[in-house]
């Protein structure tokens, strides 16, 4: 058998039209990872950005409570000066998967005056133009390229033996050609995922040092092997039809195409037309009408010219505080409608997602990444909940009209959100069983003499 | 009946029994009317939702009663993006751009509610929409016509049998483009004057917009179908052809415009949000605010235009020309870095179109989004406007502090009629002549593809006598 996957592999690498195949899968490869490590990059330096800012808020917070002239008038201010910037952990794997790295907020600066619906409105300046391309990434080459460059190998498995009548020949001299088809597999099988794994160490090798990041890449590389060899099992299976090489690759290709474009395509027309999202319009005119029916009298957004006086400033920061609790408590429940119908959109979106491989296996990839949408989601709401924390705690003071002190820093709620360690072993489940049964059927198929 | 007509009917007559044709054509056609019908829904639920807003955001606008125009101010309007009636043929790049802007008192705020915030559902290869539909499926289809145009007839041995009967290579090259190219301009054709139907439907459209963006897409595939005819005349077998085809597909469909889009921001990097708003804000902490360090000097200057000794004796509100002096100040800060931004976007743009020397895709995409009003020309002309309407609207509210609050500054209360008096946003689109203007680079790179594609499909007529 291995004499027999030698010979096969000398002749795939004597194919100059395999060759060419390999050089694109090598070249997508190649800017994959170039690409991946800059998005890597961009992560760890906004997230440095964003840590910097929080040690310059901190050193000039620390400096004001610690500040014995500062005046009372001045001093009741300080809620109102306190801000913090809350970071989530770099994902990961984003250089392998990017996901929703790209788009979705990793930052935030919670103060006093943030409120739900602004925490994230400043974040992403990246140019659309170059968002709605998208970018390569290794979980694309496997998801979309990997399987394209294996038909190109395997196409003709054992249907172009049927075109040039060698077929019937491996049949009477052989019988069966699941071991000749086996070998002719391995091969090909190998020089796809090879340089897939080979690129994945690069990434290891050169990309920072997260716990749990080996592992995580670990379970990437599994994803996409099992991915691969479903695709080598539907070749083996198209194969096993009593069917010319053209034919074969037409399938294949079709089939390619159904899964990876046109049911991915089709499953979003229904998400979109099932769950429509909710309009983030009425949001922001539900909760501006809200805002002017909280308050009479709409303090403006200047305490410190508003009064020179510390009981006119404190009298207005109760205001704008009691303001900001009477808008919060009354756009809730639009914000709670808003997020049960994305809720929504997303379970029904993931129901109908498990009936292309190619939608799971990206899932399964971006979950093993980190940049799965869960892990944003969750990072928004988490962001949510410190926010109301923090507000509460400045809130405090306000309420108090007491003056914050040294002592009170420690007291600041601190943000200390982890994503949810979950990997993803039912899409890894599902793949084993797709490819397992496709490859059985196959054998059975290929075991028969008279498709020969 | 001359030759050239006879392969041409021939040809047309197997395409149509070719069942996995057939299937595939309705497939392209059955997922270009889902994409249009999905379209339709999502701009029309937009566009009804934007118009019920502004309405209801008038309301609440006009209903604030009594209050200080700086408080108003900071309450401020929201403008809102519309969609055009062409949005339904290329929604371009509304899932990643802001539809909305928050027209705030000293503050120029990015435009929020990117669809892709709410959008569960990333597609492993572009956006569901009729341009991608064009874009990318049309041109599998294409090739999947064309790899056995050449290709089969050598393989059946009928190549030798027409050229031997007299066919000249060059005409029988010129049949199989026409063949092909009858096939895909009338499916391409087909999808369009669906889209056509659509647009219309949608809203009051440009038929001359429409028109250069059917014409586009026809030089397109017209690019595809001739490139498709040349690689069947070279390939092996049908086999082979396809084979090629499906990785030139690959390359020049799927990989190039993501390969630009990776080089071009590796090219012209965006600044993280992190620093780009830090930098806003440390620029506007460095000039001297009329609030605070340069109080006293603006105060001098205000009193020396007004010839009184003391602010008390102004004749006008203090406070209201301090909040115009900021706003000033502030807007400097804003043009500059947000022109430094736009001007980091226009150098990725050019990055893109180096991208053409490989697909003629990314300039096809240009030429789309542009047409369709979706592309990042228009979406920085909303922004742009947006914020001339915020500096108009604050204006405004600061001159009727500065004219009516002497003595009271943020005590002062205007009546609700001048809410009345502030108008809302109107986004006035770019012209099709400065839409045009920024599409001729575009729009040439077409051309030469379409030129060398056509080239190269006749050149390979030479090949024929030789491999036929």
């Amino acid at each position: 058998m291995l004499r027999l996957i030698a010979l096969e592999l000398r002749i795939v690498l004597r194919d100059r039209a395999a060759l060419s195949l390999l050089a694109v899968l090598v070249g997508a490869l190649a800017l994959a990872c170039l690409s991946g490590a800059a998005l890597m990059q961009t992560q760890i330096e906004g997230r440095e950005e964003a840590k910097t800012l929080q040690s310059e808020a901190v050193q000039q917070w620390r400096k004001r409570l610690a500040d014995a002239e500062l005046p009372p008038e001045e001093a009741i201010l300080s809620p109102y000066r306190l801000r913090q910037v809350l970071i989530a952990p770099l994902p990961v794997l984003a250089d392998f998967s990017a996901g929703r790295a790209p788009v979705d907020p990793y930052t935030t600066t919670v103060t006093m005056r943030a409120s739900r619906n602004t925490l994230f409105q400043r974040s992403g300046l990246d140019n659309p133009e170059l968002l709605v391309r998208g970018g390569i990434d290794l979980g694309f080459v496997v998801v979309v390229l990997g399987p394209l460059v294996l038909i190109g190998l395997l196409y003709g498995l054992f249907a172009a033996d049927r075109d040039s009548g060698i077929a019937q020949l491996i049949s009477a001299q052989a019988g069966s050609p699941v071991r000749l088809i086996g070998a002719r597999i391995v091969p090909r099988l190998a020089l796809v995922l090879l340089p897939i794994a080979a690129a994945v160490l690069v990434l290891l090798a050169t990309g920072p040092d997260i716990a749990g990041r080996w592992q995580a890449a670990g379970i990437w590389l599994l994803v996409a092997a099992l991915f691969l060899l479903l695709w080598a099992a539907c070749g083996a299976w198209v194969n096993s039809f009593a069917i010319g090489a053209e034919t074969a690759a037409f399938t294949l290709v079709a089939l390619w195409a159904l899964i990876t474009l046109v049911l991915p395509a089709a499953f979003s027309a229904i998400v979109q037309a099932g769950y429509p999202p909710p309009s983030r319009f009425e949001q922001i005119a539900a909760a501006r009408a809200t805002e002017v029916a909280s308050t009479e009298a709409y303090e403006n957004d200047h305490p410190e010219i508003a009064s020179g006086e510390f009981e006119g400033r404190l009298a207005s920061i109760r205001k704008t505080w009691d303001l900001a609790q009477k808008v919060e408590a009354a756009t809730a429940p639009i914000d709670r409608r808003f997020v049960d119908q994305l809720a929504g959109q997303q379970r029904f979106a993931e129901a109908l997602s498990w009936a292309s491989p190619a939608l799971v296996a990206k899932r399964a990839l971006e979950q093993a990444a980190g940049t799965d949408p869960t892990t944003g989601h969750d990072f928004r709401r988490a962001s949510e909940a410190y926010l109301a924390a923090f507000r509460a705690y400045g809130g405090g003071f306000v309420e108090r009209g007491a003056i914050m002190q040294p002592a009170d820093d420690g007291r600041i709620p601190r943000f200390s959100w982890l994503p949810a360690k979950s990997s993803p072993w039912a899409e890894i489940a599902a793949l084993i069983v797709l490819a397992a049964a496709l490859m059985v059927l196959a054998i059975r198929r290929l075991a028969r003499p008279a498709l020969a | 009946m001359s030759i050239t007509a006879a392969i041409i009917a021939k040809d047309l007559r197997e395409l149509r029994r070719d069942r996995r044709v057939v299937v595939m054509a309705l497939l392209v056609l059955a997922l270009a009317l889902t994409a249009l019908v999905t379209a339709y829904a999502r701009i029309s639920a937009y566009e009804a939702d934007r118009a019920a807003t502004i309405v209801a955001d008038r309301v609440t606008w006009e209903g604030q009663g009594e209050r200080n125009p700086h408080s108003a101010a900071h309450f401020s309007k929201w403008a809102f993006k519309p969609l055009t009636a062409q949005a339904v043929l290329d929604p371009g790049i509304t899932a990643f751009a802001g539809s909305a802007v928050w027209m705030e008192a000293h503050n120029r705020n990015p435009a929020v509610a990117r669809p892709i915030d709410d959008q569960t559902v990333i597609l492993p290869s572009g956006d569901f929409s009729l341009a991608w539909v064009l874009q990318v499926l049309m041109p599998l289809l294409v090739a999947v016509i064309a790899a056995s145009s050449v290709a089969r007839e050598r393989e059946r041995g009928t190549l030798r049998l027409m050229l031997a009967s007299g066919a000249r290579s060059e005409a029988l090259v010129k049949a199989k483009l026409a063949s092909v190219g009858v096939v895909t301009l009338a499916l391409g054709g087909a999808v369009s004057v669906i889209g056509a139907v659509a647009a219309a439907g949608a809203g009051p459209f440009d038929p001359v917009r429409l028109g250069l963006w059917m014409l586009a897409y026809g030089g397109f595939l017209s690019v595809v179908a001739a490139v498709a005819v040349a690689v069947s005349l070279r390939a092996r077998s049908s086999g082979q052809a396809l084979m090629i085809l499906a990785g030139l597909w690959l390359f020049a469909v799927v990989l190039t415009p993501r390969a630009a889009a990776s080089v071009a921001e590796a090219a012209a990097p965006t600044p993280t949000a992190e620093r780009f708003w830090a930098d806003v804000a440390a620029a506007k902490a460095a000039y001297p605010s009329p609030f605070a360090d340069g109080m006293e000097a603006f105060g001098a200057k205000v009193m020396a235009q007004y010839g009184v000794n003391r602010l008390e004796d102004l004749p006008v509100s203090f406070g209201g020309l301090q909040l115009e002096e900021d706003e000033r100040l502030g807007n400097l800060v804003y043009d500059r870095q947000f022109s430094a931004l736009f001007a980091i976007y226009e150098q990725q743009r050019a990055a893109l179109r180096w991208a053409n020397l490989a697909s003629p895709l990314p300039a096809l995409q240009n030429i789309s989004m542009a047409l369709s009003g979706t592309d990042m020309p228009h979406q920085i002309a909303f922004q742009q406007q947006a914020e001339r309407r915020r500096r108009a609207v604050v204006t405004q509210l600061n001159t009727d502090l500065i004219r009516n609050g002497a003595g009271a500054d943020f005590d002062y209360l205007a009546k609700p009629g001048l809410w009345a008096e502030v108008e809302d946003f109107a986004f006035e689109p770019p012209s099709l002549g400065e839409t045009l203007a920024s599409l001729w680079a575009d729009a040439l790179i077409l051309l030469a593809w379409l030129a060398g594609a056509m080239v190269l499909a006749l050149r390979s007529a030479r090949r024929l006598n030789e491999a036929g």
